[in-house]
């Protein structure tokens, strides 16, 4: 019987290699606008049980020109949870004829460098044959051990835009009466179900391009989401079924890891005991917080889940988003009020939280105080933040509450047009040289604060000169002086002042002076108007600009040509400048005011029409003649 | 400044045992000298918060209290010497921005043995505040030392400190003991904050001999260099079970050197330099010779005719490209078969350009055999540039690898024989009587042209007469030549048709440029810089492929003013250059540009049909220093046309720091004069 077996197995395994690779037998529509298609993908996760996850990854892809060239390279993680190992691969040319294999010693094997952490197990491993003769496809196939099934991996097929697949399939088996919790996005087909495995397959997908203001790319490409019910991590079990019970996990996890120590204690009750207020108490601790500890990432094990307790970070003053925002919810514990360990899901590009599926879709915690209607947001990583200010890293967005019960979907704070306000005030002279000095002050609020909050608080003066000696849009010039201050507060303001002298503004040797008024905040954007647009439009955040312009001129000059008063209000925004010119003085005052909306594809020309108007609209310029004496 | 540690020692087979070598020494029993410290571990009081310096100003996050280093050679029991590097510091955080500079990287270097690899020792560490007056101290548990692999050959032990408060003062001490003689540490006098007191001592024992680089501007306060008599006590462990172990004493006159700078400022970085390491105070090492008896030195630093040729007897440089390298034979006919040898150079270079990828452009030695190289299609610059040579010299061409430092990598010292001064190399070849300098590792490099980085003055060829090769960014020009006519359209309004000619480096941007872009989005990019009344079409793009020759742009460009009163004509279309590159208003070290300029623009135009010329910008000839640069913005103008011809040359690359200012008003100058227009009024009927 023994040699028999062999010999089936061999013929198996003759036949998956057997694979064809042709470029030709690409369907023309696959490649029409891709650099890369996925030639095959075989992608198989087997839950052996609760603790023991394998993956079987198998994948072909074709790299028609250079641009695909990032697909080739084979990459993947692994660390103290989850294992790596038989990694091989091939290179095929044109034909599909094999070229070249990996060799183990080709792999590369280097530490993640987050830029942010000082110690992560996670390293990763790597490889690439490098090949430049297109086309060309690359073969790989890997397995992981993954010791718990808190992440399951879920199906991407489509990796990127202007990337097509000609097959994938995600194949999932699960222990005999394992109960598998799912969810498809942007794809109608069901999954083949037999007894023990559920399967999807993805094929002849047609490459996406990318469009201006559409949706983000994981909320238009086809995946499929899987979760487990049960589940278990590190050491710890758990159930995922609802986001209450999701709760419960990070409830067993951070257990015990809230005592503070005793002088810790003291400093609290000395701080806040007498205040009166909440909010006042909470905005008194955050500062204590954000002035005694700093960031320091250390995640190693389940401590990338799990939290440094508060002691550790009592001592050491300092700790990551885990460790601090347990150790604020200590603090505030101590005096008295109730607070929340918030799992979010930070930043832009990173998967959303869809409500209607638990599962882990975070990268960052924040902390929460409840406070009926108004709760107060703390991010325990940031010494300079307002109290209950989130901004654009973790504002308006779906998060996980973490109660005494389990977990709880909240929503964080969202900023209207007026929360996020740029308002700016220059009076500019030119001189009879030609040359401009400008007072610029400029009054920013809520997520048109954060570059100046960073400007004051990031930045070196060096830096910071060097970014606003950059930042103007003005051929030679100089900032001279430059002064912020800072109104800490739910919407935070900073004001700016810059001192802005910028020499041979004008040319003042002809006969004619040329301006364009609206020195600093021109529209840059113009579509092109032959697109055939495929995907909706979306403003993702709202802001309001008012600029008001006041430049006295050389004398001795009469206006020639002056632009008209442009006036927009539609459903993409109310944008207005008027020009006023009264002896040598021109008055210029710009509103422009954007909301968070979205669109239908259809609505793109009226779009690129808007577009124009305010690109002109901003770019006016007026034209002063020398008097005839 | 540790962490600006760029010496890349060639680890494997560096190490010569003096067991090895079986080589006596005499005995002496005299004493060494003892060396004196300054601020001490752990003496940290409520004085030493209040710290004034010139050098400190309020824009100061951190400062460098104190930063002393010291190198010493002591005897082991395996018969050889240990390096014993020690690391003092003490920093005040005086914000929070400063917190990064308490998480310290110290490099680890590892050798093929567990025996021969460093050792980090002795390590001590923490943090001090001044609360109430009273100094708190805070140590650092030594279990909170991190070990990082970086790579085969290196380690990082990292740490960050505990208790940090705003105004602390941190410290650090640390050894690390070294069985690598070619590893003597540098050290780095400046950083990115300013410095109060930075020192590095240096015992060498008398057989030692090591080649001293020494950079910077700042003169030393301590530049000192001493004999001292000293013994070094060497243990010989027994060469079997059946002999005993020896022990010797090793003794004559060490070098101790001192150096040391007082209140050093922070070092602030500018563009258009090439690189900081040419400025910033440091001392290297190179390892010279090692006397091991009266008649026998072994040298490390030789002449360049030696040190030329033992590279070129290097199996990690230069031994296989007189090896057959029979398996180069499969070469493509079409390729060894051509007859013109120019033509077959060419073809050769270009297969390994196109076919081959650079995946490190910062080496010295080969990563790996030359035929591995051509079978996995990939290596260092290194593996590129000696297969590219090895290839010429298999199909019968006269060609050697030539060795530099490139910009980013500092200057060199052109006639010390150092090897790790360089990173990089190129191929040489020689073609009837013509000599030609290759680089095939950058996919869209033509024949013959280099990267601006390579441009840092001179190259080293390896051959038997290793010859210098001058690379000096002064003898590097980048011409550009561009056109515009115009004529009047027989359905009104104007016609024009436009090309450029570009240098060789804007060349090469574009050709970067157009792999993630279509010929449609480059025409959707020039329109987006035009006025209103311009219409850009037939956009065409030649030699985008051909690497050899420069890039041209043409388009058609039709202009229509609805019979405005009066046209506002930019003559340089989209041309004229907006901001100045010299932004910041003071410079502290030279000017060092990549290349020398000369740009022309010529403007020929029809006046539109019922349009007078009102207005034309005043024509100028403008000179940087009488004849290092000249901008000439010249207009003419006859009933039927106006013709214009800007020209910008600079002709020299690297400009003296007191240059700087007259840079940056030429450039503003252009800028300005640019922007003006021509006005055209409309004739009244």
């Amino acid at each position: 019987m023994k040699p028999f077996l062999i010999f089936i197995f061999l013929s198996a395994a003759f036949a998956v290699t057997a694979q064809n690779y042709n470029v030709s037998a690409i369907p023309d529509s696959l490649k029409e606008n891709a650099n890369a298609v996925k030639r095959m993908e075989e992608f198989h996760v087997i839950i052996k049980s609760l603790d023991k996850v394998i993956v079987k990854h198998r994948y072909a892809i074709t790299i028609l020109n250079e641009k695909g060239d990032e697909y080739a390279e084979y990459s993947n993680n692994y660390s103290s949870l989850e294992g790596l190992s038989d990694i091989s691969g091939n290179l095929y040319d044109a034909s599909g004829k094999k070229i070249q294999s990996v060799k183990k010693k080709d792999i590369s094997d280097v530490s993640i460098a987050d830029g942010e952490s000082l110690m992560l197990d996670d390293r990763i491993k790597r490889h690439n044959f490098y090949n430049r003769q297109y086309p060309y496809t690359v073969e790989y196939e890997d397995e992981q051990q993954a010791k718990g099934t808190y992440f399951l991996q879920s199906w991407h097929p489509v990796e990127g835009d202007e990337f097509s697949v000609e097959q994938s399939r995600y194949i999932i088996e699960v222990p005999a009466g394992y109960k598998l919790r799912y969810k498809q996005l942007n794809t109608s087909q069901q999954p083949v179900i037999s007894q023990n495995s559920y399967a999807w397959e993805l094929k002849n997908f047609k490459a996406i391009q990318y469009e201006r203001y559409r949706p983000s790319f994981n909320s238009i490409a086809p995946s499929v989401y899987v979760g487990a019910d049960d589940f278990s991590f590190g050491g710890y079990t758990g159930n995922m079924s609802t986001w209450l019970d999701f709760g419960k996990f990070n409830v067993t996890l951070n257990k015990g890891r809230d005592v503070l120590p005793d002088n810790i204690k003291q400093e609290v009750h000395k701080l806040v005991d007498g205040i009166p207020g909440k909010e006042e108490k909470v905005k008194i601790l955050y500062e204590y917080l954000q002035k005694n500890t700093r960031y320091i990432g250390i995640q190693l094990g389940i401590g990338g889940w799990q939290p440094f307790d508060a002691k550790y970070v009592a001592t050491n003053k300092y700790g990551d988003c885990k460790a601090l925002s347990n150790y604020m919810v200590s603090l505030l514990k101590e005096a008295g009020i109730k607070a929340n360990y918030v799992l979010i899901s930070a930043g832009t590009g990173y998967r959303k939280l869809q409500e209607d599926f638990p599962a882990s879709y975070f990268n960052h915690i924040i902390t929460c105080v409840p406070n009926g209607k108004d709760s107060i947001w703390l991010e325990c990583t940031s010494q300079t933040k307002s109290a209950g200010f989130m901004g654009s890293f973790t504002g308006d967005r779906k998060a996980l509450l973490i109660d005494d019960d389990g977990g709880h979907v909240v929503s964080t704070p969202f900023y209207t047009a007026e929360d996020n306000l740029q308002s700016r005030i220059i009076n500019a002279v030119i001189d009879a040289d030609g040359n401009l000095a400008a007072d610029v002050n400029t009054h920013c609020t809520g997520s048109q604060q954060e570059l100046q909050h960073s400007l004051m608080h990031e930045a070196t003066k060096e830096e910071r000169d060097k970014y606003l000696n950059n930042a103007l849009n003005l051929p030679t010039y100089q900032v001279t002086r430059s002064d912020y201050k800072e109104t800490k507060g739910r919407i935070p303001v900073v004001d700016e002042y810059l001192h802005v002298v910028a020499p041979n503004y004008v040319t003042v040797s002809g006969k004619r002076m040329f301006i364009e008024p609206n020195l600093f905040n021109k529209t840059r954007l113009k579509l092109s108007p032959d697109e055939q647009r495929k995907f909706p439009i979306e403003f993702s955040s709202s802001y309001k600009d008012v600029d008001t312009i006041h430049i006295v001129l050389p004398t001795g000059y009469n206006i020639e040509a002056l632009p008209k008063d442009v006036s927009v209000n539609n459903d993409f925004g109310q944008y207005s400048i008027r020009f006023k010119i009264t002896d040598n003085n021109i008055d210029v005052i710009r509103t422009m005011i954007s909301n968070r909306s979205f669109f239908q594809a259809d609505r793109y020309s009226e779009l690129v029409k808007y577009f124009d108007t305010l690109y002109k609209a901003d770019h006016s310029r007026i034209v002063f003649v020398k008097k005839e004496s | 400044m540790l962490n600006m540690f760029i010496s890349k020692p060639k680890l494997s087979g560096m190490r010569v045992s003096f067991i090895a070598l079986g080589v006596l020494f005499f005995i002496s029993t005299k004493t060494m000298g003892q060396q004196k410290e300054g601020i001490k571990f752990g003496k940290v009081t409520a004085a030493d918060f209040k710290i004034t310096s010139p050098v400190v100003d309020t824009n100061a996050n951190a400062v460098i209290i104190s930063d002393i280093g010291s190198t010493e050679f002591v005897g082991n029991n395996s018969g050889d010497f240990t390096l014993v590097f020690k690391q003092y510091k003490r920093i005040w955080l005086r914000n929070r921005n400063a917190f990064d500079a308490a998480t310290i990287h110290v490099p680890i270097y590892l050798g093929i043995t567990y025996d021969s690899q460093e050792k980090f020792e002795d390590f001590e560490a923490a943090t001090y505040n001044l609360e109430n007056g009273q100094v708190t101290e805070t140590r650092l548990d030594k279990a909170a030392v991190f070990t990082e692999k970086i790579n085969k050959e290196q380690i990082e032990r990292k740490f960050t400190f505990p208790n940090l408060k705003e105004g602390c003062i941190i410290e650090y001490r640390y050894t690390v003991k070294s069985p690598f003689y070619r590893h003597l540490r540098s050290w780095y006098f400046q950083g990115q904050y300013p410095c109060l007191w930075s020192e590095y001592k240096v015992m060498i024992p008398h057989m030692f001999n090591y080649f001293v680089t020494r950079r910077g501007l700042i003169p030393y306060t301590i530049d000192s260099v001493n004999k001292i008599y000293k013994n070094y006590s060497i243990v010989i462990p027994a060469a079997d079970a059946f002999s005993s172990s020896d022990h010797v004493i090793v003794s004559g006159n060490a070098k101790f050197a001192m150096w040391a700078i007082k209140d050093v400022p922070a070092f602030k970085t500018e563009s258009f330099t090439s690189s900081a390491l040419n400025y910033i105070n440091g001392i290297q090492f190179l390892l010279q010779s090692i006397q091991y008896s009266d008649d026998y030195t072994k040298m490390y630093i030789k002449d360049w005719i030696k040190t030329a040729d033992e590279l070129m007897n290097d199996p990690d440089f230069g031994l296989q490209l007189k090896d057959n390298n029979t398996w180069l034979n499969d070469l493509s006919p079409a390729i060894s078969k051509e007859p013109d040898p120019l033509v077959k150079a060419k073809k050769i270079f270009e297969y390994v350009r196109d076919n081959f990828t650079c995946n490190d452009h910062d080496a010295y030695y080969l990563s790996q055999p030359l035929k591995k190289t051509y079978q996995t299609k990939a290596g260092n610059i290194i593996d590129i540039n000696l297969l590219l040579t090895a290839i010429f010299i298999n199909q019968g061409f006269d060609a050697h690898p030539v060795l530099l430092s490139t910009r980013s990598n500092g200057f060199v010292n052109e006639s010390t024989a150092v090897l790790n001064q360089y990173n990089y190399a190129l191929s040489r070849i020689k073609i009837n009587d013509d000599y030609y300098l290759l680089d095939a590792s950058y996919n869209r490099l033509g024949f013959g042209r280099l990267p601006e980085d390579c441009y840092n003055n001179s190259g080293r060829v390896v051959d038997k007469l290793p010859v210098l090769v001058s690379l000096s960014p002064d003898s590097l020009r980048e011409e550009k030549q561009t056109s515009l006519f115009i004529i009047n359209g027989e359905k009104g309004g104007l016609e024009g048709s436009f090309s450029t000619t570009m240098g060789h480096y804007e060349s090469y941007a574009v050709r970067e440029k157009m792999i993630k872009l279509k010929k449609d989005d480059l025409l959707k990019e020039i329109r987006k810089g035009m006025a209103a009344e311009a219409k850009i079409q037939n956009l065409e793009i030649d030699s985008l492929k051909l690497y050899d020759e420069p890039l041209n742009i043409k388009y058609d460009v039709t202009f229509d003013f609805n019979g405005e009163d009066v046209i506002y004509f930019n003559p340089l279309l989209n041309e004229a250059m907006k901001q100045n590159p010299f932004t910041s208003a003071d410079r502290v070290y030279p000017v060092e540009m990549p290349y020398t300029t000369h740009e022309v623009f010529v403007l020929d135009m029809e006046i539109p049909k019922g349009y007078v010329v009102d207005e034309l910008p005043k024509s100028v000839r403008y000179k940087l220093n009488e004849t290092e640069g000249m901008f000439e913005y010249i207009f003419s103008k006859s009933p039927e046309k106006v013709q214009m011809r800007c020209k910008i040359d600079i002709n020299k690359a690297n400009f003296d720091k007191e240059d700087y200012g007259p840079l940056r008003e030429f450039y503003s100058f252009i800028i300005k004069k640019q922007s003006e227009q021509i006005v055209f009024k409309k004739i009244k009927q």
